[in-house]
């Protein structure tokens, strides 16, 4: 599988009374046509990324280093006027609560259609294509003119995947898209991405904090703490062999459905972003932290050919965290 | 339509109870209308006279009140508001509707100006939040807003009429004019220039800061965030994702202020000697002039009712989400 979104380095900074940098030197490669995902607690900057990825960063959030190249362009530094023509036709986005992504004032039809016509499909094809769209993810196609609030959650987020299609992009960001629904809808929602993304082979960055969720979906994990990297490997090994004693914890955090085992929390909570932790971030929180940990950042380790890991633990032949 | 209908029903009550209170406020008002007259006359005026004045008026003493209170409903439906006394022996209907045309125009017209100028200017200012536009417009027509309109009438009559001959000192047309017509339009305008800026002025800020407020709420949603991500133009975003949420507040007041728009502006109105109602209304007071006040301040009751529900109307129109309601 080549590589479709190459992010080098990245770091963004949001910019006010403090400057916060809340993605500090991210390493991803995203394939094409697999599923990523990214997980961590809320504000680790996982929607950071998403958000730079997409371009979609406030005015007072920066992309202050790194590149995002994508399909040999680098998103980093292309003008917003560059970047529209990939909007949407490259890089489309399904957000967190499917309630407030869609525009309550537009029918279902209206909203899918804009996107489409806004690169220059015509409005006649659009409209035929948008009732197509909505049969793909399972909705009748004559929910195109009902407006928003008609619609049930689960039938608004099929609406946002179906919108998210429209043109056939190499790279669907999904930040938390089932995070509001019920779990029998969930599993219905990411049934369908997975076919749906068998059938059109696009690739999916999927953003949640839901590990359970991320480890049914996705082909590869990575796993984020505090504006970090910590760990990326494929789904199998972070799930059966994770080496960063972050990881391990919120593996350990949800109940598994197989077997019977304690639940054990991750004490205390992820540091403030304005002032960081020297050397590992996690280091004040981590059950098994050596002296180094607190003064020295921890290099990232190659476990195996596609897992790595940033743990002093890991360092000169060491298990790192089994 | 079933929330169209229930308003509809609403809308009757609320006209019903304002009909009463007009019938009942006058007669519960210190003083008798039969004094003004007689006092108008200096007192030659006979007794039999006064009784048909009396019974002309409605304020017949021999007739009970619930017999007057259907006497006035009855009246009400044929349209006869009564016959003033300050105008003697001219109809309240006549005389309201002849000063009802002028105040629509100049409230309408600055209201609907101030709205419009108002909206656009808070939605820019929101979706340049930080630009020179958004640090000017917000606090200048702040300022402004907390004039006293009154005042700012004066201000502007003394400069602009008195001190430099450029407008009217008062009055809808000039000497040789009078009354509509097309012909008459530009001297027309012409006098409304002062007291319709003065209404704008004063009224814009309102409209500006709280579009700003809305729109600022809009373009942090999620929607207007996706609509980023479609590559949609800015121009659509603004509009049809930010600004089309946004408006449905103002929208409502808009409308309801539409019903003030026959009350709000007496002082304007009496600083520009426009003959306007609130003009009228104003001088109705100082004349005793029952019939008249209550004439005036039943159309007033009309034109707030009338605008709620155009409110409603636009409100169905403009948001799917009430057309369930």
């Amino acid at each position: 599988m080549t590589v479709l979104c190459d992010i080098r380095n990245l770091s963004v900074t949001y910019h006010g009374d403090v400057d916060v940098k809340a993605v500090q030197d991210v390493n991803l490669t995203i394939r094409r046509g697999e599923i990523f995902g990214l997980a961590g607690e809320s504000g680790c900057g996982k929607s950071t990324i998403v958000l730079a990825l997409t371009r979609l960063l406030d005015r007072d959030g920066e992309i202050s280093g790194g590149e995002i190249l994508f399909d040999g362009q680098d998103l980093a530094r292309l003008s917003d006027a560059g970047m529209r023509p990939l909007r949407w036709s490259k890089i489309s986005l399904v957000t967190q609560s499917a309630m407030s992504s869609l525009n309550p004032v537009l029918t279902i039809g209206e909203q899918i259609c804009d996107g489409m016509v806004a690169h220059g499909v015509t409005a006649r094809e659009a409209w035929s294509r948008a009732g197509e769209l909505l049969r793909l993810v399972e909705v009748d196609p004559g929910r195109l003119r009902s407006y928003p609030h008609e619609l049930s959650g689960g039938m608004r987020q099929r609406v946002m995947i179906a919108m998210a299609l429209a043109l056939r992009p190499q790279l669907i960001v999904m930040d938390e898209p089932t995070t509001a629904l019920d779990v029998v809808v969930q599993q219905q929602i990411i049934r369908k991405v997975k076919e749906l993304q068998r059938e059109f082979d696009f690739a999916v960055l999927f953003i949640t904090h839901d590990m359970s969720l991320l480890l049914a979906i996705a082909d590869r994990i990575a796993i984020m703490y505090a504006g970090e990297i910590v760990e990326v490997g494929v789904a199998a090994e972070i799930r059966d062999a994770p080496r960063h004693p972050y990881t391990k914890g919120l593996l350990q955090s949800f109940p598994s459905v197989f077997e019977k085992r304690e639940l054990i929390g991750i004490p205390g909570s992820p540091p403030s972003m304005v002032s960081p932790p020297t050397g590992c971030r996690f280091a004040p929180r981590c059950p098994v932290r050596l002296d180094e940990c607190a003064s020295v950042a921890p290099p990232t380790v190659d476990v195996s050919p596609t897992h790595r890991a940033a743990c002093h633990l890991l360092g000169e032949g060491g298990q790192g965290c089994v | 339509m079933r929330y169209l209908l229930r308003r509809a029903a609403f809308y009757a009550v609320a006209l019903w109870a304002a009909v009463t209170l007009n019938f009942a406020l006058p007669r519960m008002m210190p003083g008798n209308p039969m004094q003004v007259l007689v006092a108008k006359f200096r007192g030659r005026i006979n007794p039999d006279a006064l009784y048909a004045y009396a019974k002309l008026f409605g304020l017949d003493r021999h007739v009970s009140l619930w017999a007057q209170y259907w006497q006035y409903i009855g009246q009400l439906l044929h349209g006869n508001l009564g016959v003033s006394l300050g105008l003697y022996p001219e109809t309240v209907s006549a005389a309201l509707m002849q000063a009802l045309p002028w105040t629509l125009f100049l409230l309408g017209l600055s209201t609907l100006i101030s709205f419009i100028l108002g909206t656009l200017l808070g939605m820019v200012s929101a979706w340049r939040r930080g630009s020179f536009l958004d640090a000017v417009a917000p606090t200048v027509f702040t300022l402004t807003g907390s004039f006293p309109y009154f005042w700012l009438a004066l201000l502007l009559l003394y400069f602009f009429a008195f001190q430099l001959p450029w407008f009217p000192l008062g009055h809808a047309y000039g000497s040789s004019t009078s009354g509509w017509s097309f012909a008459n339009l530009p001297d027309i305008l012409y006098h409304a220039v002062l007291p319709a800026l003065t209404i704008v002025v004063t009224s814009i800020g309102g409209w500006l800061l709280s579009m700003r407020n809305n729109m600022i709420n809009t373009l942090s949603e999620e929607y207007v965030k996706v609509a980023k991500a479609k590559g949609l133009s800015d121009r659509r975003i603004m509009m049809t994702y930010a600004a089309r949420n946004a408006i449905l507040p103002n929208v409502t007041s808009f409308a309801l202020s539409l019903g003030f728009i026959l009350s709000g502006a007496i002082l304007t109105e009496v600083v520009f000697s426009y003959p306007g109602l609130g003009y009228t209304l104003f001088q109705a007071v100082g004349n005793m002039d029952y019939p008249m006040m209550q004439g005036a301040l039943l159309l007033i009751a009309l034109a707030v009712l009338v605008a709620n529900f155009i409110a409603d109307l636009v409100y169905v129109k403009l948001d799917p989400r009430a057309r369930q309601g």
